[in-house]
């Protein structure tokens, strides 16, 4: 069963020799509950792939469908409605809204379903994702970790069957990197959550079911965990080991 | 430095309509103090030119001074001589008219300014010197002692002219006066100037903020905090250097229009004084305001400029404004949530995180709302008051006459008139009922009473045998409200007499016996106490002749009322004071059988031709002819009690528009930006899933929440100022209850609703056009 199945899919900006196809007709599919890593250098793309995906973009051509809905035709009120049901987004900043504390945060799809909160539901939730003690708090008292669970949080607590991550780690340390990841993974593994991770980080990658790579706005390899290795040409990143006691303040 | 020059003004570009809406707000406040300032001027420069013109440019004139003593003043040491003049035989004034003995200044169209050159300094010539004070201080003592300097020169019968009118509206006023004018003019310049500093500053906070991360970001590559500080001050110089043109500009503006308007609504008053308003706005005024407002701009920057420059390089890394929310402070209840829904419980969240970014917005909004509420409430009552005094009875002309061969037709005939009425008053003595004492009886003009009949609907009867009562009275109530009704029992067919009297004041001679049996004469007076009369004595004194004048003659009627109605004929009121009125036409069938007075009164209704009959009515010999005592053109003075008002009321609510909208440029800066701030957090709500509908009813929220905190504040305390206007005229004794001002509560309430929600509309539709995804990785400022 495909949760997700992309076909001929094209976005395009600007006009003629300014000309940028950032997806250039890339077709592919997703069965449901597979963890997938979208990797390539930046500007490759990939990041437009999963906008389009989550629909917070618009396709210039092309079809997308997620369990079972096109959305590539959605107007923008319909791709509200599907973005709140069947969509989970986690972006690498700016996640929260300022005013809403990390409850408030979290249920928000879910208040804008007019949906009754499971609260037993948010309160395992907030225990996975260790933010039980600070359920009260404001974006701006949290941490850039615990700002990015709350942003998990979110995109899980509506139990979406999809969840879209754009670098979630990008702004935060190996540890709190790690930490994210290892959530993912559970809502992966535990929910049957698809999970479809945009990265640079091969390591990070690597943890997935399945590795796409992209370059200049097309998929140049598209492998499954068991068979081969990373391609060789992205090159190595280097891990730098960072102070683990503070984490960064956002 | 040149690029943080054209950073700056890139910033302005691209931020147009904020740059110009502030400027318009900056330009606005100068206009309003330049036009306040350009009003007083213009008042005082009329006044002053005018005296100047006629009486001429001195303050102390010293009469007939010997040629060979004039030196004595040129060397004073109080006074400055400004001209001489030959001594004056006769006063000729500025309408021509010729006077030997006159007091006070000369007119300048008697005498012929001489200049010192022209002097003869011998004993034989003597002059009349003008002066002007060195300075006010102790002006008195001044002429004291120049009085005495002449005096001990053996200049004999030292006379002095002053013009003090010019002196002191050139300054020269007891300096306790002088004082409290300054004081006065402080206090209402100085709350203009403060407001106006407000708005400004304002406007230089709101656009910092909103360059956080640049300053930031400028300071992290290694721009000095004195260098961004200098982008501020640019700024503030780039936005005064035009607000302050176009603000003088449309002050001067102002200023004319309104004399405009002045000389037009009070043409009548302005003819007759034979002057008029003039423009005039010192160049001094405006250096003044130039230099004011330029150090106000510079001084408001200030502070945002301080601010600007101790921004971090961190700032440009946060994505957060407002670092400092404290959870305590967003806090909403459970309420809001089930009744507005999510939507409305960020909207509520939104507006307490920017509580103090809207105070000032808020206090604006608070101050227009209440002033307006109270001076409409002022307004209301001031026309209430003004209407119970004006007696709109129809008639724009009234002529009031004493004579007995008037013929009111030729008049109307003359002047071509269609409307008007003539009544002749009958003046009577009672004999016995009661009731009558109260009614007037009037003798009406033979078309109006036929106009009068047809209004009551009793036209084309035989108008010789009507008797119509109007019997109509106005009942006050306590809440404001007139309603009439009738204050006679009088029915149709009802009879009243009356003993119509007749003031023969002809002289004449009547013998004792006529005296007596005229009933003027008593036989008892004719008896000397003391003396013994014989009868012959007696019938010689009966024969005796006194001339008698002021007898009265009488004729008894009796009038049966035909219609009682409560329409009154032209010149009486709908309702009347008096109990009631009873006309009867000049063609009664028994009119011969009634004494009239010779007092009449005309009522003219053709509207345009006052100032003709005022002209025909000032000859000697129509006066004589028509025995006119006096007459009222009522239709000038309505126009000018009315255009006076009008002009008050243009300038008052002129005033609190100007006001108003200089408080909205800055609602309208305040409220763009801070929705320009959040693009990023609704793209992200709009991202998690929430559709253009609601978004729009969260805005939406946004704006009625906004407008009705304001409006929560500024109502009551509008009703508490109007509450006060009420007790001011309660106070002076007028009985009106208090009028709650609905149409200022409902104006204030649609504008500010309005105003709120097109702003927001306006702000967040940019925000619509654009793509979620752009929105929320955009690096715009």
């Amino acid at each position: 069963m495909s949760i997700l199945k992309v076909t001929n899919l094209v976005k395009t900006y600007g006009k003629g020799n300014n000309l940028v196809k950032a997806v250039d007709d890339v077709s592919f599919e997703v069965p449901e509950g597979e963890f997938v890593a979208v990797v390539g250098a930046s500007g490759s793309g990939k990041s437009t792939l999963l906008h389009l995906i989550g629909g917070v973009d618009n396709p210039t051509s092309g079809s997308i469908i997620v369990d079972g809905e096109d959305i590539s035709k959605y107007n923008s009120d319909k791709l509200a409605v599907f973005r709140r049901e069947k969509v989970g987004i986690v972006y690498q900043f700016y996640n929260l809204i300022p005013v809403l504390n990390v409850a408030e945060n979290i249920t928000l799809p879910t208040d804008l379903a007019n949906k009754k909160v499971d609260q037993g539901y948010l309160k395992e939730l907030l225990e996975t994702l260790g933010l039980a003690d600070r359920v009260k708090h404001l974006p701006n008292q949290l941490s850039g970790g615990q700002q990015q669970r709350v942003a998990i949080g979110r995109a899980l607590f509506n139990r979406p069957k999809l969840i879209l991550a754009d670098e979630p780690t990008g702004n935060l340390d190996k540890k709190s990197s790690d930490e994210i990841v290892g959530l993912l993974k559970t809502a992966n593994q535990k929910y049957h959550q698809t999970i479809i991770l945009v990265t640079h980080d091969l390591n990070i990658a690597s943890q997935a079911d399945r590795i796409i790579t992209f370059e200049d706005g097309k998929i140049i390899s598209d492998e499954h965990k068991a068979t081969e290795p990373v391609t060789a040409e992205l090159g190595q990143i280097e891990q730098t080991e960072m102070d683990n006691e503070n984490p960064i303040e956002a | 430095m040149k690029i943080l020059s054209k950073l700056n003004l890139d910033n302005l570009k691209q931020n147009r309509t904020r740059t110009i809406v502030t400027i318009l707000g900056v330009a606005m406040s100068i206009m309003l103090i330049l036009t306040t300032i350009g009003i007083a001027t213009s008042f005082w420069f009329t006044e002053y030119d005018s005296i100047r013109k006629e009486y001429g440019d001195y303050h102390v004139m010293f009469e007939n001074i010997p040629g060979d003593k004039v030196s004595i003043l040129e060397n004073s040491k109080f006074f400055n001589v400004e001209y001489y003049s030959e001594p004056v035989e006769a006063v000729i004034d500025k309408d021509g008219e010729r006077y030997l003995y006159w007091y006070g200044p000369y007119p300048v169209s008697s005498y012929t300014k001489i200049t010192a050159d022209e002097l003869k300094r011998d004993r034989n010539h003597s002059y009349n010197v003008f002066l002007k004070y060195k300075d006010f201080e102790n002006t008195q003592f001044a002429d004291k002692m120049q009085k005495r300097a002449l005096e001990e020169a053996d200049v004999e019968d030292v006379y002095v002219r002053y013009n003090s009118d010019l002196q002191m509206l050139e300054g020269g006023i007891p300096r306790t006066s002088r004082i409290a004018l300054a004081a006065f003019t402080t206090l209402v310049l100085g709350v203009m100037v403060i407001a106006a500093a407000f708005v400004i500053r304002n406007s230089f906070n709101i656009s910092i903020t909103e360059r956080v991360r640049q300053f930031g970001m400028l300071s992290s590559v290694g721009a000095r905090p004195r260098q961004i500080r200098r982008m501020v001050y640019m700024e503030s110089a780039i936005i005064g250097l035009i607000a302050l043109p176009i603000g003088i500009g449309l002050g001067c503006l102002l200023t004319f229009g309104v004399v405009v308007l002045f000389n037009t609504l009070l043409s009548d008053i302005m003819d007759a004084i034979g002057m008029e308003l003039v423009f005039f706005i010192p160049w001094q005024a405006i250096i003044i305001i130039l230099i004011v407002t330029a150090v106000l701009i510079f001084l408001s920057a200030v502070s945002p400029a301080i601010v600007a420059g101790r921004y971090s390089p961190l700032s440009a890394l946060r994505s957060n404004q407002d670092i400092k929310i404290k959870a305590r402070k967003v806090r909403t209840s459970k309420l809001t949530r089930k009744i507005w829904g999510i939507g409305g419980v960020i909207a509520r969240k939104n507006l307490k995180r920017s509580r103090q970014k809207y105070r000032t917005t808020v206090v604006s909004i608070v101050l227009s709302v209440s002033v307006f509420i109270g001076v409409m409430s002022f307004m209301n009552y001031s026309h209430r008051v003004i209407n119970l005094f004006i007696n709109d009875n129809g008639s724009n002309f009234v002529i009031y006459g004493n004579s007995n061969s008037v013929d009111t037709n030729e008049i109307a005939s003359n002047f071509n008139l269609k409307e008007y009425a003539a009544y002749h008053y009958i003046s009577f003595e009672t004999i016995g009922d009661d009731n009558r004492m109260h009614l007037s009886f009037t003798v009406v003009s033979r078309d109006e009473f036929a106009r009068y009949a047809k209004k009551i609907g009793a036209g084309g009867s035989d108008y010789s045998r009507m008797v119509i009562l109007h019997d109509n009275r106005k009942i006050y109530h306590s809440d404001g409200s007139i309603s009439s009704g009738r204050s006679t029992d009088y029915k149709v067919g009802d009879t009243v007499h009356i003993r119509s009297v007749s003031y023969n004041l002809d002289e004449e001679d009547k013998t004792i016996r006529e005296l007596i049996e005229d009933g003027e004469l008593d036989m008892d007076d004719l008896y000397d106490k003391d003396a013994e009369m014989t009868e012959e004595e007696l019938a010689e004194r009966l024969d005796d002749t006194i001339r008698v004048y002021g007898n009265k003659k009488y004729k008894d009627a009796d009038l049966t009322f035909t219609h009682i109605t409560e329409k009154a004929p032209l010149g009486y009121n709908e309702s009347s004071y008096s109990i009631g009125e009873v006309f009867i036409s000049e063609d009664y069938y028994q009119i011969n059988k009634i004494y009239t007075t010779d007092y009449y009164t005309m009522f003219i209704a053709d509207s345009g031709v006052g100032s003709d009959i005022a002209e025909f009515l000032d000859s000697e010999e129509i006066v004589k002819k028509y025995g006119i005592t006096s007459y009222e053109n009522y239709e000038e003075l309505m126009r000018v009690i009315r255009n006076t008002i009008l002009l008050i009321e243009i300038l008052i609510y002129g005033f609190i528009v100007i006001v108003s909208l200089i408080g909205v440029t800055n609602i309208f800066n305040t409220i763009t930006t801070n929705v320009a701030l959040r693009a990023r957090e609704f793209a992200i709500i709009k991202s998690v899933g929430m559709t253009s509908k609601e978004f729009n009813h969260m805005i939406r929220l946004e704006s009625v929440m906004y407008s009705a905190r304001a409006l929560l504040i500024g109502l009551p305390i509008g009703l508490l100022i109007s509450y006060g206007t009420f007790k001011l005229f309660d106070a002076a004794g007028l009985e009106f209850g208090w009028i709650i001002p609905w149409n200022a509560i409902i104006i204030s309430v649609a504008s500010v609703g309005l105003l709120v929600a097109a702003i927001m509309r306006y702000s967040v539709r940019k925000i619509k056009r654009q793509n979620i995804i752009e929105t929320i990785r955009s690096e715009s400022f």
